[in-house]
């Protein structure tokens, strides 16, 4: 994704004041009194060295997350996440606006994550005092952290949470894709998930797009199955596995890959010792190739919001051989 | 006057018990969960009083299908510790949850309160909220504000 200009900025601003337009016959102060803003933001070093020995040491600087959330209705709830980046630019990460019909059918529309497996939905890009990890696993990152999916859009979602004793949810989405917004073919994404037991989910999820231009001159298809189980939020231990498959298709060429992911942590009090697996393969004119990173983790929560976490990471990837990093990360929300 | 002496003696204790305050005293650290009174909810067990707190099977209450909204106290106290025990959280645990969920869902976290006496204001004037007080501060003054649904 690439920085915002400034009047790209301008026009998500007044497409989101143009969502609050029905609303304004409510009163600002009612607003305000229901309106909650919360800030995130990280600092850390990183040091790595590459395969040809020679190490970079370099600090880093997150962004600065804005978080506004505001129950404007009973039924009616809205959703802002700006953020300051550390090279000087903005970018809206999220903005939603959210119908509730009932508990089984709510309807959200704006910038939205795509409901691709339970990583991308549960865990967030700036607000790192609430990631299990330093960063996110890459194909669900950030583009400019080198993230291969698309993981928000602008759309509509339909979305249903605990149906049933077995708290059945569903997602159904239908976004922009990678096409222009001039394009007709869109990005349609399903996901159903189901929690038997507290904090233990499964989730499998399918999404299918259409573009033209993105990997060849011609209009491709991108097919993608992503199956997750998670147990996060337990007393000590958590666990998280994700797998995805995409394929590609053109009238050129046809390529499939494929991506696992793991995270095993387990929590001592305020320690919580990790190791979080990658592994992609495969895939070769849409690119994606080859990518191995194992990580050993450990986090300290000071506080909810406030966590310092460090990681010793070896990485192997087919266009630049072994690397190994040292990560340090203090993130804090308040 | 051994007879004498036992009945005066029975006399005492009786007097004694009978003056004593019989009324029951609920132990230190006990809750009674409240929702407004306009909530036909009558009763809750303790695992559906973690449900609709934490909002997690049920975002919005039956009948009424209104938002259901915790209220909870600012400051570390007893009665704070007895209901985050009763969600089976600690503390740091609950905070994370609500933030994560206000992240995920755009949801509103708990309202929090300085003192008792506002929160039973807030329970009492919105009709999907739910909070806790110290079990001892249910008076029939209280009880005719808010609904208790649950005791421990």
């Amino acid at each position: 994704m690439q920085p915002y200009r400034h009047s790209q900025i301008l026009r998500k601003a007044y497409f989101f004041l143009a969502l609050l337009f029905p609303f304004n016959f409510l009163s600002a102060q009612s607003i305000l009194e229901n309106t909650q803003v919360r800030f995130f933001t990280d600092a850390g070093f990183e040091a790595t060295r590459d395969s040809t020995g020679k190490f970079f040491p370099e600090f880093q600087a997150g962004g600065i997350e804005i978080l506004i959330t505001a129950q404007v209705t009973d039924k009616i709830s809205l959703l802002a996440e700006p953020v300051l980046k550390s090279n000087g630019t903005v970018s809206l990460e999220r903005a939603m606006i959210k119908y509730s019909f009932s508990h089984y059918i709510n309807v959200s529309a704006g910038r939205l994550y795509t409901p691709i497996g339970l990583w991308n939905t549960t865990f967030f890009r700036f607000a790192k005092a609430l990631t299990p990890t330093i960063d996110a696993p890459q194909i669900i990152a950030n583009f400019e952290e080198g993230g291969l999916a698309l993981n928000k859009d602008n759309g509509i979602m339909i979305s249903g949470d605990d149906i049933t004793k077995l708290r059945f949810g569903y997602r159904a989405m239908v976004g922009n894709g990678y096409n222009q917004p001039n394009s007709r073919d869109k990005q349609y994404i399903v996901n159903i998930f189901l929690e038997p037991v507290d904090n233990l989910r499964f989730a499998a999820s399918v999404s299918s797009t259409k573009t033209t231009g993105l990997f060849t001159p011609t209009k491709s298809t991108l097919d993608g199955i992503a199956l997750a189980g998670m147990y996060m939020g337990g007393k000590e231990i958590e666990l998280a596995y994700e797998y995805y498959v995409g394929h590609i298709h053109n009238s050129v060429y046809s390529s499939v890959g494929h991506v696992h992911y793991g995270y095993v942590g387990y929590k001592i009090k305020r320690f919580t010792p990790y190791v979080h697996y990658y592994r992609g393969y495969g895939m070769e004119s849409g690119v994606f190739k080859n990518r191995t990173n194992a990580t050993l983790g450990l986090r300290y929560n000071f506080t909810a919001l406030s966590v310092l976490k460090f990681e010793a990471e070896f990485l192997e990837a087919n266009d630049f051989a072994k690397v190994n990093q040292f990560k340090i990360q203090w993130a804090i929300g308040f | 006057m051994k007879a004498t002496l036992i009945r005066s003696t029975i006399c005492i204790i009786f007097f004694s018990l009978v003056s004593f305050d019989m009324r029951y005293i609920p132990p230190a650290g006990s809750i009674a969960i409240i929702i407004n009174k306009e909530n036909p909810v009558s009763e809750l067990s303790a695992s559906e009083v973690k449900l609709y707190y934490l909002r997690r099977i049920k975002k919005r209450w039956p009948v009424i299908n209104k938002n259901i909204r915790p209220a909870d106290l600012k400051k570390s106290c007893e009665e704070r510790e007895a209901f985050y025990a009763l969600l089976g959280f600690s503390g740091f645990q609950v905070e994370q949850y609500f933030i994560t969920k206000q992240l995920q869902n755009a949801e509103r976290p708990p309202d929090k309160f300085a003192t008792e006496a506002e929160l039973i204001d807030f329970v009492a004037g919105e009709i999907g909220a739910i909070g806790y007080i110290k079990a001892s501060s249910v008076t029939p003054e209280i009880m005719e504000r808010v609904k208790v649904v649950f005791t421990r």
